[in-house]
């Protein structure tokens, strides 16, 4: 599996975990349902996510899962056109299909890999949709309800195997205590197991003493069978503890997006119950994270966000009136680093008016007016953490009621973590809570230098080269690499490490090219590159904590610990110099998360600067606010599509001139497609995506705007 | 061993003198609390029973790229990792009869937990309590020391040791 596909397959399997669940209970709202314009409505919902699978399929080279989500939009069309109803026969048939996505899904993430015997199932039922379909077109039924003969689809009950069930926290804590006893019971056998060997010798030493062979023959085959009986033991335990942590893990580590998920849910809610319009939309919740941290984070979370719903968002007639869209966005924003998890909270709402917070502390009796005065502007607005502080002009269930963001603040301060506040009069509001990691997953490059083993953090390494002695130049005193068009400096991570530097004359070398956020980049020389592990990394221990070249501590499942390199002293100062990749930004816009990060993964490790939308709304805000290069865009998104993105995009003056890609599931020449690809510089189908050919297309449209 | 050369008549006085500290009336009760005791640097140290978490043989350490000497490195073992500190360079003393590490004793105090090198584990031990006095070198956390048979054992103050800058990310 390619490198993007190794990062890429948990977004989708993620994504494609939160369609099938929106997909069923459409369904299940749709079962037997008379058409109308609600039934429509939902009909026109199933089959947008539908779309979506089949387009992300496509481009992710799963055929097989791109046909069966193109049968189930066949099915489901007619009802969305009103021309027809789902009984409960294809509407079972219809939920077996989802439990295949779903479980093909599952065993590509186990395994990471495609495998005959997973695609099976798939084709199974392709062929009984498909089936389905002829045996439901019954000629002049019209607007009367398809029918199935398939006897088998009926709504799929859980298997034991695929049962959820509720576990309290306490006894996964418990677990994991079991998990350290088997670990004891494990190190105690293999040390019963030395005993053993000892006092064999010692009883054949005495046997051989006695001169007596028969005994002596005896004694070593019953020695020798009672240790092996215990080596077996201790290789049974050791098996056993590893599965029984793997599973732990599992257990305990959850993509961010199933956790945020309710949480999303529940502003929408609060949003209506209010009479505001909002969407919610979730970035990088391809995020592995402890589900602990996730929950000591939850009430936090949950109040900033209905303090956004509330309070952060105008209501529509208000964003009507200053030009924005009527429903307001509130974007859950993810960022993992090797020892810290930062969510954000970001509206597009009022922003926070420092005149206002600071005239309502002044009413409140929070400080005098003077206090207030010579408070600054960003002084004032961190007025709204404290305690009894509330600016809302009314009180709403949850908030208004002066009790909340300092209650915020505490509870990101008890967890060791903090909240900070962005904003923007007018634009928006962003608060980002940043806590420090239990527990995270995480991918790491695996290097040897000086005889040991090093973790580098994935996310850091944009490339490996093999370099030869000759192609490097002196650059004011340092070694450097020469990379298209700049040169990189080389250093050695022996020396940054601290480790003996004494490195073997050797005419060619590996070294990883690093690259910081902000684009700077460093060649790092290594002994051997071993390769990519996924690996547990927890922060570096607080006695190690001065030690500014090490960021944490792998462990990789094995018993085996690493420490994880930090990058970041290693770029030196910001240098002006960067390539011209590295200057360029890219928007992708897309409304599949997955897509989004296939698209991301596969810019960024060529270089480019990636921003993110998740609809043409979106894309456009983005574009207004970012100097952006090149628009990569899907076709088809919820609020606005990429057609009119598009077309709003070729009537700015300001932004008529940006190159554009379309990247499509529909064929270019399909009435849908042609109009938008018209108006695109260049047109990707997903089915024939590839890596290489977005690149080399992105690369020739920034070429010819240059110019 | 630290020991200086005492005219014959000093060493009786101080047999004598130590023979009435510990003399007791048979079935007098006998004050004592138990200790984790172990060698390092040719010396004895105990740590207080109730601060003894866990020992690992010297397997569970492995190396800490760039460490500085008092951290002899990190060390795993039940689930829990931890950093390993070498209580002879911590506060630099004689080094005479330094053997290669064999256990790591793992101490915790306040819900943190840190390692501790150790050539050999003696096991736990009842000290007297009578016969724990003020160190008259007091160093970090070796601030009190006992009589162990006819040994010293330097007693360390598990809370001491954490509040060392050096083991809170300063001077590394």
């Amino acid at each position: 599996m390619s490198r993007e596909l190794d990062v890429v397959i948990p977004v989708f399997v993620a994504e494609l975990s939160e369609q099938l669940v929106r997909m069923s209970d459409a369904l299940l709202s749709l079962e037997g349902r008379a058409p109308d314009a609600e039934a429509q409505q939902i009909a026109n919902g199933f089959m947008r996510d539908a779309h979506s699978v089949k387009g992300t399929s496509a481009s992710l080279g799963f055929a097989d899962l791109a046909t069966l989500a193109h049968a189930i939009e066949d099915r489901v069309a007619p009802v969305r056109d009103g021309q027809a109803t789902l009984d409960a026969g294809l509407v079972g048939t219809l939920l077996a299909a989802l439990e295949a996505l779903r479980t093909r899904a599952d065993a590509l993430a186990e395994r990471g890999s495609d495998t005959p015997e997973a695609a099976e199932p798939v084709a199974e039922v392709t062929r009984r949709l498909r089936e389905a379909v002829t045996t439901a077109a019954e000629p002049g039924s019209g607007a009367s309800t398809p029918k199935t003969e398939d006897a088998s689809a009926r709504r799929p009950e859980p298997s034991d195997e695929e049962e959820l069930l509720r576990v309290p926290r306490r006894s996964l804590s418990r677990l994991s205590q079991h998990l350290d006893s088997l670990r004891l019971l494990r190190g105690r056998a293999g040390a019963r197991v030395e005993g053993l060997g000892s006092a064999e010798k010692e009883v054949l030493a005495v046997a051989r003493r006695l001169g007596d062979v028969r005994l002596q023959r005896d004694l070593r085959r019953k020695l020798g069978a009672l240790k092996r009986l215990l080596r077996e033991d201790e290789a049974l335990l050791a098996d056993t503890a590893r599965e029984l942590d793997g599973d732990l893990r599992s257990i305990q580590l959850v993509p961010l997006a199933t956790l945020l998920q309710p949480l999303r849910s529940g502003a929408r809610a609060h949003a209506r119950k209010v009479g505001k319009k909002v969407q919610v939309v979730i970035e990088r919740g391809e995020i592995q994270i402890d589900r602990r941290l996730f929950e000591s984070m939850r009430d936090p979370l949950v109040h900033l966000l209905r303090n956004s719903v509330d309070h952060g968002l105008e209501d529509a007639e208000a964003r009507a009136a200053v030009g924005k869209p009527e429903e307001g966005t509130i974007t859950l924003r993810a960022e993992l680093s090797v020892d810290h998890l930062t969510l954000e909270i970001a509206d597009d709402g009022r922003g926070v008016d420092a005149a206002r917070v600071r005239a309502h502390a002044i009413s409140r009796g929070v400080l005098g007016a003077a206090e207030a005065e010579a408070l600054g502007d960003e002084g004032a607005r961190a007025l709204i953490f404290r305690p009894g502080f509330s600016t809302a002009e009314s009180i709403t269930e949850t908030s208004g009621r002066g009790v909340g963001l300092d209650v915020v603040a505490s509870e990101l301060a008890r967890l060791g973590g903090r909240v900070e506040l962005r904003t923007e009069p007018g634009q928006g509001t962003t608060f980002s809570l940043r806590v420090p990691l239990t527990l995270a997953s995480e991918q790491v490059f695996l290097v040897e230098v000086a005889g040991r083993r090093v973790a580098v953090p994935l996310a850091a390494v944009e490339r490996v080269r093999r370099v030869r002695v000759e192609e490097l130049r002196q650059v004011l005193g340092d070694p450097a690499l020469p990379l298209e068009d700049t040169e990189v400096r080389l250093v050695s991570l022996a020396q940054a490490l601290g480790l003996p530097t004494w490195e073997a004359p050797r005419q060619t070398f590996p070294a990883l090219v690093l690259r910081a956020p902000d684009g700077r980049r460093v060649a790092v020389r290594v002994d051997r590159v071993v390769g990519v592990y996924d690996a547990v990394t927890r922060p570096l221990l607080r006695e190690l904590s001065g030690l500014a070249h090490l960021a944490g501590i792998a462990d990789l499942g094995d018993g085996q610990h690493l420490f994880v390199l930090n990058d970041r002293p290693l770029y030196g100062a910001p240098s002006a110099s960067v390539s011209r990749s590295a200057s360029r930004t890219v928007l992708v816009v897309d409304d599949s998360v997955t897509t989004r990060a296939l698209h991301r993964r596969v810019l960024e490790t060529a270089g480019y600067k990636v921003l993110v939308a998740g609809n043409g709304e979106e894309g456009l805000k983005v574009l207004e606010r970012e100097a952006v290069d090149l628009v990569v865009s899907d076709l088809e998104m919820p609020l606005l599509d990429g057609h009119a993105m598009l077309q709003r995009l070729r009537g700015s003056p300001k932004l008529a001139r940006i190159p554009t890609v379309l990247v499509s599931s529909l064929e270019r020449e399909s009435s849908k497609a042609s109009g938008a690809a018209r108006l695109a510089d260049a047109y990707v189908n997903k089915a024939a995506y590839e890596r290489g050919g977005l690149l080399d297309t992105v690369k020739q449209l920034l070429e010819r705007s240059a110019r | 061993m630290n020991r200086r050369a005492l005219a014959p008549e000093a060493v009786r006085q101080l047999l004598r003198e130590r023979a009435q500290r510990v003399a007791r009336k048979l079935g007098e009760e006998v004050q004592v609390e138990p200790y984790a005791l172990f060698e390092r640097a040719g010396q004895l140290f105990g740590v207080p029973q109730p601060c003894a978490r866990a020992c690992w043989s010297s397997e569970a350490l492995f190396e800490v790229p760039g460490a500085p000497r008092w951290i002899s490195g990190a060390a795993s073992g039940d689930g829990l990792l931890v950093s390993v500190v070498d209580l002879a360079a911590l506060y630099e003393l004689p080094r005479a009869g330094a053997r290669d590490l064999d256990a790591v004793l793992v101490v915790e105090a306040g819900g943190r937990m840190v390692g501790v090198a150790c050539e050999a584990m003696l096991g736990m031990r009842e000290l007297e309590v009578d016969l724990i006095r003020s160190s008259p070198e007091p160093r970090g956390a070796l601030l009190r020391r006992a009589s162990f048979g006819v040994q010293t054992v330097q007693l360390i103050d598990v809370e001491a040791l954490f509040a060392d800058e050096r083991l809170n990310g300063k001077g590394a």
